[in-house]
């Protein structure tokens, strides 16, 4: 198995492979968060993870490859281990909704929520992107027509 | 730096600054373009298109105070930036995301070359305007 993942990871871009550790540091973080402290500092916490994912995933998309299919399944597991994170920061949102923290916090919540909303968004974009738009026929051809105009 | 739009993105800015809740749209406009004329456009935004392609076709974003958003789509080619599509994504006229069919559209815009409208940057109004 160590042998099969050490082959995989021989044919895919590093930039990738950086992109898969970093978020799965950042899931890692998601997991040890103690939900009991104080909501400001919990929720800062998880702004600042949520900006560190989105940069990352947006750098995925000007990343030069030839997307073979273990390119592609990396790319996945990225989006799957993202998307996990977003299941549990909206799970967060609505215990906090719950405990009625908009007026104990009301700017760090709304910030909180549109991070949250913005990390969906991106998840979505990256998915469409890599999944559907750069397989589509007319997208690609269109795109060289465009390239070619003097 | 060349700043161009399509006529579609152009009427959907005048469409939305119409609107209350986007009528500084043309400010935002002006402070995103002179951001990407600052740093040449480069690796900031999603990228649409194979980086294997040689000209950056990019989704950005514009954030503003209470949750305002604007998606635009550029395309980078050379020393022009070409706006092909806009979309608001919060109050009117808004929608999550472009469709395939509403890039492919996009794209079609870009191509027919004798209807770009140039897009000047007033520094004095810090407003974006269209050259007529």
């Amino acid at each position: 198995m160590t042998h099969i993942n050490s082959c995989m990871n021989s044919t895919i871009n590093p930039e990738i492979s950086k992109t898969f550790e970093q978020v799965i540091e950042s899931s890692f973080k998601v997991k040890s968060l103690d939900l009991n402290s104080d909501v400001d500092l919990l929720l800062d916490t998880i702004n600042e993870i949520i900006e560190v994912i989105n940069l990352s995933l947006e750098r995925l998309t000007w990343v030069n490859e030839d997307y073979n299919e273990n390119t592609l399944s990396k790319v996945n597991a990225i989006i799957v281990l993202c998307q996990n994170m977003y299941d549990s920061f909206s799970r967060e949102n609505e215990s906090l909704v719950k405990m009625k923290a908009k007026k104990l916090y009301p700017e760090a919540l709304l910030s909180f929520q549109e991070n949250v909303e913005s990390l969906k968004e991106t998840i979505d974009d990256i998915e469409f992107i890599f999944f559907k738009l750069r397989n589509d026929p007319q997208f690609l051809d269109l795109d060289s027509q465009i390239s070619d105009v003097k | 730096m060349k700043l161009y739009s399509t006529k579609e993105a152009v009427d959907t800015i005048l469409k939305l600054e119409k609107k209350p809740s986007h009528k500084f749209i043309r400010k935002f406009l002006f402070d995103s373009f002179d951001k990407e004329i600052k740093n040449n456009g480069a690796f900031s935004g999603k990228r649409l298109n194979p980086p294997s392609s040689p000209f950056p076709f990019v989704k950005k974003r514009i954030e503003g105070s209470g949750g305002y958003r604007i998606d635009f789509y550029l395309f980078i080619k050379d020393f022009q930036f070409v706006l092909s599509a806009i979309h608001s994504k919060t109050s009117a006229y808004s929608k999550s995301t472009l469709t395939v069919k509403e890039i492919h559209e996009a794209q079609e815009s870009c191509l027919k070359e004798n209807s770009l409208i140039k897009l000047i940057l007033n520094t004095q109004k810090t407003i974006i305007e269209f050259e007529k």
